[in-house]
């Protein structure tokens, strides 16, 4: 018998990280350093910012199951509730060096997606396939365009 | 017959601590060449696009195989009621785990993202017969698991029969999936064939027989515990008409092939090519695979057991030649796409006339590392918990012994 | 990782919820946020379409490689990166489309022709993938979903034209419109981001260019379209049609 509470305390041990790490995978409520694009106008991200920094992960898996899957794929001029990656990427991932606009790799530790998942040790492989650099072929100047329904509410 | 009595090994001589060190040893090379493959990517391996499975599937399947295979001893225990081998059922059954493991992960970490293991183990393509397989394994680990249970724990003994029998009939399902992993394939000439899920069953036998004879001869001399002569005489026995067995296979395997027009190119290319496989097929699986062991095992060398030792090794050479001419000759003679053309030249090598492909030693040291790990669960097995018989002595397994000693 | 790759019908309903509690709650200032993607939403692929090629051999030019480079070029395939060397073999590099150079045995007389994935309508490959992400879209293309790809390369084996390559080593500069990596198994996908966005595949388009018009690209169950009108004109044959894969790539003149 008592083997096997040594395996119990074990594995109890052991998981207690685990579980731990689990627990605590919320956005920081601290401001990090947004890396916006500076040329990017307005404070809105693709959907509600708040919203996003909670949800982005529901979004976007759920966007890229529909377009890998089911072929739905989002005109990439329309901002408005549009989870591609590569739009992320076009408005989050350059910065100011100098007074000129670089973009910025994954493997930089500023880069957005990435110093905020650290923080919170959350580690995606998404940046193994898709490119983590702006490709400047995209470039946005607006915050997201109102959707008609929008302008008629306001 | 006396009653059989179960202990521990005692596991700190010398030797013990040993045999532990150099399997770590093992598993350690291959934990850094599954890293070091990972890391920089495939490219490091020998195996390209052309030969997608190489080396480490080689072993890993060569493992697999020999898993269901050294279930065996319990199972003609258990089902076929042979009293001889009941004293051996439960290390059989330990065996049979620690193989399939340490085979599943070298296949595991030979996958392109073994991080995605868990999409493996969640999301099933049922049309799948790899999917299959992976649910094969699984329950297979399992089920021996509460087979040993039975043979270990009183109180649920009468489920013994029962679940030996269930283990058995699943462990055939399992290779016949493995089997049909290559013979579901009907792209390649070398695959497309019924038989080779039978094949495997039948090399499952003889693999598996080797291997557990190697452990127990190894382990019982090893321990100074005695086992009787009448004993490794039947194993012997049976593992050459296991070896015959499959020789026969192959044969029946290719003479089907020969009639058919579409597979002569394979055959040709196997049989009398002028490639390593050629070499492979007839050195490494008839002569040395084959013949060799048989003639050991039935003259009057068969009566030593270093001879016994030597075609068992042989048998397990022949086993992996037999899977490297199968799973690597198999991917390599270009396909037939074209039939009535002859291809001149392409972009992508389908003007070659074989495909070659040269193991690294990272792929080798992997492999090595998966039969690491299953030695290593069966001694440490044998040394926390009662698996090995303490004499298997011809008073305690032969019913027919009628010495004056026996009680 | 295991969150992703669960059946997400609910999901919807589970965002929906999620956005409107969001929207209430924590952003009391933001005046109307619409749901998940509703209003932008577009339509998924049906099985109304059937996107196939035929391919003229008569027409296809020996020693042009047209449809090859367009191909490496769209994908960025074997590209090196900062001048530094592939660490690929040859035999290792990817190839979504390949030129052949046959000669029939009997008459001797000689031809060329693009081979790529043929786009089966019962494809082996898909059979095969232990996971799913070898996957044929409703309108018939054939690619692999690289999110749940394990790199097991038993698709590779299972394919009759060897149309499937794995992924050696890391990549980096990928196009944002066709991420690729290490460990995942890739293949030609009929350019889906280009067909979606009703363009035609760059070795179609690279094939016009050239001037030779080897390649004829649409929708098979299209009764107008240029490539049933041109089936109908014409035998054509399957590559390996013994194997009743009822292939979306044809050939004229084999
Ligand atoms: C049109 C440009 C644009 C696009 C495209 C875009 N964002 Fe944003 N994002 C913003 C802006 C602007 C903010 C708000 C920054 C601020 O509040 O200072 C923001 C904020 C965020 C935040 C909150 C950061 C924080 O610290 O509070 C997250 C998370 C985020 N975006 C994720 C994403 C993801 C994931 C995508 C891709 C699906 C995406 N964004 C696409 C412009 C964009
Ligand atoms: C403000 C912090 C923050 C920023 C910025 C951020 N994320 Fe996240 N992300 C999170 C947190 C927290 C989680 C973990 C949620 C959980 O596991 O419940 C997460 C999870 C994810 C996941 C799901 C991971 C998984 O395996 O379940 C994806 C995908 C993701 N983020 C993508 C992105 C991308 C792409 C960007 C950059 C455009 C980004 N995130 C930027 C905080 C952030
Ligand atoms: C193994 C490579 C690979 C990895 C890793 C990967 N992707 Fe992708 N992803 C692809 C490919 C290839 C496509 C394109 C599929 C197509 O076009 O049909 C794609 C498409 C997408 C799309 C839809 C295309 C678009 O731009 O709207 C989204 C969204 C997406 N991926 C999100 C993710 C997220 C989030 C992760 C990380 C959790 C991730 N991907 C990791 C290969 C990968």
């Amino acid at each position: 018998m008592k083997k096997y509470k040594l395996l119990l305390i074990a594995i109890a041990v052991l998981a207690n990280p685990l579980l731990g790490m689990a627990a605590d995978k919320k956005a920081p409520e601290k401001k990090l350093s947004k890396l916006v694009d500076p040329t990017v106008q307005g404070e809105n991200c693709v959907r509600d910012t708040k919203d996003m920094r909670l949800n982005h992960m529901n979004y976007i898996l759920h966007q890229r199951k529909e377009t890998t899957q089911l072929g739905k794929r989002w005109p990439k001029n329309v901002l408005k509730n549009n989870y591609s990656i590569e739009l992320c990427i076009n408005c989050h991932a350059r910065k100011k060096v100098d007074n000129k606009i670089v973009p910025v790799s994954i493997k930089d530790n500023t880069h957005f997606c990435s110093q905020c998942h650290r923080k919170v040790s959350v580690n995606i492989d998404c940046f193994s396939c898709h490119n983590s650099k702006p490709t400047g072929k995209i470039k946005f100047i607006k915050s997201p365009p109102k959707t008609a329904q929008e302008k008629q509410t306001k | 017959m006396s009653k059989i009595r179960y202990s521990e090994i005692d596991g700190n001589s010398k030797g013990f601590y040993l045999v532990l060190v150099i399997l770590a040893g093992m598993i350690g090379l291959g934990g850094l060449s599954a890293l070091y493959m990972e890391h920089n990517g495939h490219w490091v391996s020998g195996m390209d696009n052309q030969i997608a499975w190489g080396m480490p599937h080689v072993f890993a399947i060569l493992l697999i195989v020999a898993a269901s295979g050294a279930l065996n001893i319990a199972s003609i225990g258990t089902v076929f009621n042979k009293h001889a081998y009941k004293p051996l059922a439960r290390l059989s059954a330990i065996l049979a785990i620690a193989l399939l493991l340490g085979g599943l992960l070298v296949l595991v970490l030979d996958l392109g993202r073994p991080d995605r293991l868990i999409v493996a183990m969640t999301v099933y393509n049922l049309t799948s017969i790899f999917a299959w397989n992976i649910l094969l394994y699984v329950g297979f680990m399992g089920i021996v698991a509460v087979y040993i249970w039975t043979m270990m724990d009183r109180s649920v003994s009468r489920y013994y029969k029962f679940m030996g029998t269930f283990a058995f009939v699943w462990r055939l399902v399992l290779t016949t999936g493995t089997g049909s992993i290559f013979g579901f394939l009907v792209a390649r000439s070398a695959y497309d064939a019924a038989i080779l899920a039978p094949t495997f069953i039948i090399f499952s036998f003889s693999i598996g027989l080797a291997i557990f004879l190697l452990l127990i001869m190894a382990l019982y001399s090893g321990t100074g515990r005695e086992l009787g002569d009448a004993l490794v005489k039947r194993l012997k026995n049976l593992l050459g008409v296991f070896i015959a067995a499959s020789l026969y296979m192959v044969l029946v395997f290719h003479i089907t092939n020969l009639y058919a027009a579409e597979h002569h190119a394979f055959e040709k290319f196997i049989l009398t090519g002028d490639s390593i496989h050629t070499t492979i097929f007839w050195i490494g699986f008839v002569v040395l695979g084959g013949l060799l062991p048989l003639a050991l095992l039935y003259s009057k060398l068969g009566n030593s057991r270093i001879m016994i030792a030597i075609a068992s090794v042989l048998v397990i050479i022949g086993t992996a030649s037999y899977l490297y001419t199968t799973i690597i000759g198999g991917q390599a003679i270009p396909l037939e796409i074209f039939p009535g053309y002859e291809v001149i030249s392409s972009t992508f090598g389908d003007a070659e006339k074989y495909y070659a492909y040269t193991p690294t030693i990272a792929e080798i040291l992997l492999g090595l590392g998966g039969v690491g790990i299953a030695l290593i669960m069966v001694i440490l097995a044998c040394k926390v918990l009662r698996f090995l018989p303490n004499s298997l002595s011809d008073a305690v397994t032969d019913p027919h012994y009628k010495a004056t000693t026996a009680k | 990782m295991s969150k992703q790759n669960h059946p997400d019908k609910s999901r919807r309903n589970f965002i929906t919820a999620g956005a409107a509690v969001a929207t209430l709650g924590l952003a009391p200032g933001v005046k109307f946020i619409d749901v998940a993607n509703a209003g932008n939403e577009p339509k998924a692929v049906t099985s109304e379409k059937r996107w196939g090629m035929l391919i003229d051999t008569n027409k296809c030019a020996e020693g042009c490689n047209d449809c090859v480079t367009a191909c490496d070029k769209e994908f960025g395939l074997n590209e090196t990166v900062d001048g530094q060397k592939l660490k690929s073999r040859p035999e290792q590099q990817t190839h979504y489309i390949r030129k052949v150079k046959l000669k029939n045995k009997k008459t001797g007389h000689t031809l060329s022709l693009p081979l790529l994935c043929q786009h089966c309508e019962s494809p082996p490959c898909v059979d095969v993938c232990p996971t799913g992400a070898s996957m044929r879209r409703a309108d018939g293309i054939v690619k692999v979903d690289m999110h749940t790809c394990i790199g097991c390369r038993y698709c590779m084996l299972a394919c009759p034209y060897k149309a499937r390559s794995f992924i050696h080593e890391p990549i980096e500069n990928q196009k944002p419109y066709a991420p690729r990596g290490q460990g995942c198994v890739e293949s030609c996908n009929l350019c889906v981001h280009r067909v979606d966005e009703g363009r035609e595949p760059a070795c179609v388009e690279a094939c016009n260019k050239s001037n030779h018009k080897a390649i004829y690209f649409g929708d098979l169950k299209d009764q107008n379209s240029v490539v049933s009108k041109e089936m109908k004109k014409q035998a054509s044959t399957q590559l390996r049609d013994d194997l009743r894969l009822n292939t979306g790539v044809r050939y004229r003149g084999i």
